[in-house]
């Protein structure tokens, strides 16, 4: 049986007591994003009654110097400015562990606090390790924490303990395997939390509300009235302290294989059977990729569109070249620029394009998913400066500013039937009056109730990664598509708009 | 008549909030805080699409009657970029301008300022990309400015709408209609200019004997007196070029007698252009459709002669049977001709086809049209 008292409620606003073990507290993760969204957490009164940080890292360092440090990240990081007497009662639940990943003695110390943590508060925790460390360390980790007896299985014991793991969850089909197999020796699928930050944005959230909340849209969801989609990730930064990581992924790894298809998958998906079980959700998100259509190697550089960055400028700033970044090898073939077109074989998209592209050192900072829809026949306006009606054009801005817009044509004052095409916008900030959490703060918290809704199940990473295999592939042979340079400022190659030009499309102009 | 943008409406602008020059990585913040403040003020933003304008240093001193007169045609975002030879270094620099409505309500547009050595075009125009306003209109405007090829191509692929004076700008004109350009909608203020010419054409062909005697024309004198440095204005012979559009006329040669032309059941119509330097503020145009050379039969003839301050507009149908007068006053300063494309809105549905036609002519005599 259920929990009676839950049944009916949305979800359980705030978490039962938890204790927290970020291991790679000392990186950067830490500091810019989980501990601002703890402090933002607490200010607005989400966490639990009893709760507990714990840093973990090699470095030693004290409690006090740990939070010291924090204390400035909070600061520079947070979206909001966190009130003094709120961040002493948090700094005071912030603890810091001296901890190798690879030392299961340190795994036996770090037990020994969290039990005296709840002997000396009485509190029965649960525990919720998350690891901000690279993922050739997370099967050690999880095993030290299983042998040492931090891992219980799930309902037998008095807590629940689970993880949350960040991408890049592989490189491929195999490493993704292998990587999830070491997790699996030592947790259920229901223990881990893998993190996809985009999910925990509002207006991607708010992706099932809008369509399926609103009588007017979904009869229109589907190829008889879409023309195309657009999915839009753009960045205008280069590659700064992640040369290392990114020179090795490329932006099809780094971007699409998770953000982009994500966004994807809860764009397209048929009606869940609940929005709050985590499984209905996530089984028809796998049902959607399942059904994109799978590129074949040969059809690859028709479909898709690589490139690269060269020298340019951003913002009025002189920008480097791809290659001209510290720590990117000269002979690197990585492709920060990617266009890809897709499409989903089914009932309800068969024939609608699916475009995609994603992008660094691109003009601006924007994620936006357009939905394009078809145009009216024109025939009552032909003859009235109006050569021909524009799209309606349904675009979910997911950032910087979160919102949504719908474009209509609508007639300007004047004697004339004219047409002009405006934008109805909802945005948060106007709408709500408060600014949206930062997509950590939601998934923290949905991490510490148990709830998986907005995170990656292991089928829906390994689907993401058969996808594109057949891209990797091609553009791993000498055969591939060529990887175009890009001016730094520009919006990537003009090979895109190609892709684009056939169906008569264009990118929309962000 | 002078080509001036001050109107009286202008007596009601004023900046209410100007943020000084500013690092261009800080543009995004600044604009955002300017709107929280027009916010505050209660202040409408009516305008959610992005205007364009470039000028060079040398004559931008009507560049804020400009701004204003077009945030009250058209609020938007402007960006307004200057090129500058006396400047070391770009700056940018944000303001905003109000205006009363008549609903005693303030709108305020954002006015981006940005000024630029020689060389840095390519800096200015991504601050331009960076801060756009996503998903909405983009239009250039290109006026009253000497004609910078250069620049205004790189800032007509980022335009969705384009205003110019094929008038003024005669080689930006022609650049207008290859790729990458030719997804960009012209708004050619020398067309809207010229409009009662077509206007007054129209209105002869609503007689329907005349109308119906078009089958059986043989040839169209067009004669233009008109003072102007170039030869001909390209507006008016995109005039021409409408005529034979409409006509369904295709101009397949030129020889002593004038442009030979086709119709689509393979007759020929002569087409004869006559053009010379009128005098100042002295134009003379005259129009004529006969059934034979010498005109002796006129299917409808029409005159424009300028005075002072109007047209004088003569036309005439089937041999003079039916005549008509009228005196017009006609609007070409760039406000007025802006404000009738925003208000009234000026049909371009034949632009295209009268472009293709005048390019027709050209190509049979090159030193006619951009000679």
């Amino acid at each position: 049986m259920g929990n009676p008292f839950v049944e009916g409620e949305n979800r359980i606003i705030r978490p039962p007591s938890t204790i927290l073990v970020i291991f790679g507290a000392s990186g950067d993760l830490t500091n810019r994003k989980l501990i601002p969204a703890l402090a933002n957490l607490a200010q607005d009164d989400y966490l639990p009654g009893g709760f507990i940080v714990i840093g973990a890292s090699r470095t030693p360092l004290s409690d006090e110097a740990f939070r010291d440090k924090l204390r400035i990240a909070v600061q520079k990081h947070s979206r909001q400015p966190i009130k003094e007497l709120v961040w002493a009662a948090f700094a005071e639940n912030i603890f810091y562990q001296a901890l190798d990943g690879t030392n299961p003695d340190d795994f036996k110390k770090l037990k020994e606090r969290l039990e005296d943590f709840g002997r000396e508060r009485q509190e029965h925790f649960n525990y919720l390790y998350y690891f901000a460390t690279s993922p050739k360390f997370f099967g050690e980790i999880a095993g030290n924490l299983r042998q040492v007896g931090l891992v219980e299985q799930p309902g037998a014991g008095i807590r629940r303990t689970s993880i949350v793991v960040e991408k890049p969850f592989g490189y491929d089909v195999p490493s993704a395997r292998a990587l999830n197999d070491e997790l699996r020796e030592n947790l259920a699928e229901e223990q881990i939390f893998r993190i996809d930050h985009y999910l925990g944005k509002e207006t991607v959230q708010n992706i099932l509300v809008f369509r399926f909340g609103n009588g007017i849209f979904e009869p229109l969801w589907n190829s008889r009235y879409i023309d195309c989609i657009q999915i839009s990730v753009c960045e205008d930064i280069g590659v700064g302290s992640r040369a290392d990581y990114f020179d090795q992924n490329g932006i099809l790894r780094d971007i699409v294989q998770n953000h982009v298809l994500q966004m994807l998958s809860l764009l397209c998906i048929e009606p869940p059977l609940s929005l709050s079980d985590a499984d209905s959700i996530r089984d028809e998100k796998v049902k959607v990729l399942k059904m994109v259509k799978r590129l074949k190697v040969d059809e690859v550089p028709e479909l898709t569109v690589r490139g690269r960055y060269s020298a340019g400028f951003i913002n009025g700033e002189p920008v480097p070249a791809y290659l001209e970044e510290a720590g990117i090898a000269p002979q690197s073939r990585t492709e920060t620029y990617v266009a890809l077109k897709l499409g989903i074989d089914n009932w309800r998209w068969a024939g609608v394009p699916i475009y995609i592209r994603a992008g660094k050192r691109l003009p601006k900072r924007i994620t936006e998913i357009s939905v394009m829809f078809k145009r009216p026949p024109g025939a009552l306006f032909h003859g009235r400066q109006v050569t021909s009606l524009t799209q309606n054009v349904l675009s979910i801005q997911v950032q910087p500013h979160e919102g949504i817009s719908l474009s209509v044509n609508s007639k300007p004052p004047g004697p004339r039937i004219r047409v002009r095409t405006v934008n109805m916008d909802f945005t948060y900030d106007d709408s709500f009056g408060i600014p949206s959490p930062d997509a950590y703060e939601r998934l923290l918290l949905d991490a510490m109730k148990g709830d998986a809704t907005l995170f990656t199940r292991d089928d829906e990473i390994k689907v993401a990664w058969d996808l594109l295999t057949p891209v990797l592939e091609s553009w791993s042979s000498s055969h591939g598509a060529p990887l175009y340079e890009y001016n730094s400022g520009s919006w990537g190659p003009d090979a895109a708009d190609a892709l684009l030009a056939p169906a008569g499309h264009q990118w929309r102009s962000l | 008549v002078e080509k001036s943008l001050i109107t009286e409406e202008m007596d009601s602008a004023f900046t209410i909030f100007s943020s000084g020059r500013i690092p261009p990585s800080t543009l995004a913040v600044q604009l955002e805080q300017l709107g929280i403040e027009m916010e505050e003020k209660g202040y409408l933003r009516p305008g959610k699409i992005n205007t364009l304008i470039f000028h060079e240093a040398a004559c931008s001193e009507k560049l804020d009657e400009l701004v204003s007169a077009l945030s009250l045609l058209q609020p938007s975002r402007f960006f307004v970029l200057i090129c500058h030879d006396q400047i070391r270094e770009l700056t940018v620099e944000v303001r905003c301008q109000c205006h009363v409505l008549a609903s005693a309500k303030t709108a305020c547009t954002e006015v981006v300022h940005i000024e630029f050595p020689p060389g840095e075009e390519s800096q200015a125009i991504s601050i331009v990309t960076a801060n756009l306003i996503p998903g909405t209109l983009r239009q250039l405007v290109a006026l009253d400015c000497s004609e910078q090829t250069a620049i205004l191509e790189m800032l007509c692929v980022l335009a969705d709408e384009v205003f110019f004076s094929s008038d003024q700008f005669f080689n930006f004109f022609q650049t207008m209609w290859a790729p990458p350009f030719s997804k960009t909608i012209p708004v050619d203020l020398g067309w809207i200019e010229w409009s009662f010419l077509r206007d007054e054409v129209r209105q002869v062909f609503e007689n329907e004997e005349a109308a119906g005697r078009l089958n059986q024309l043989a040839v169209v004198t067009l004669s233009i007196s008109y003072h102007t440095s170039q030869k001909v204005p390209i507006s008016l012979l995109l005039f021409v070029g409408w005529i034979l559009d409409r006509l369904q006329l295709e101009p397949i040669a030129l020889s002593i007698r004038g442009y030979e032309c086709q119709t689509d059941r393979g007759e020929t119509v002569l087409v004869r252009l006559h053009y010379d330097q009128g005098e100042v503020n002295r134009g003379r145009i005259s129009v004529a459709f006969g059934t034979n050379q010498e005109l002796t039969d006129n299917i409808a003839t029409l005159s424009f002669c300028q005075d002072q301050t109007d047209w004088v507009i003569q036309s005439s149908c089937i041999n003079g049977s039916f005549s008509t007068m009228k005196r017009l006053r006609v609007a070409v300063d760039a406000y007025s001709l802006l404000k009738r494309h925003f208000h009234v809105g000026e049909s371009f549905v034949n632009y295209f086809g009268s472009v293709n036609t005048a390019r027709q002519l050209d190509s049979l005599s090159h030193a006619f049209f951009y000679g």
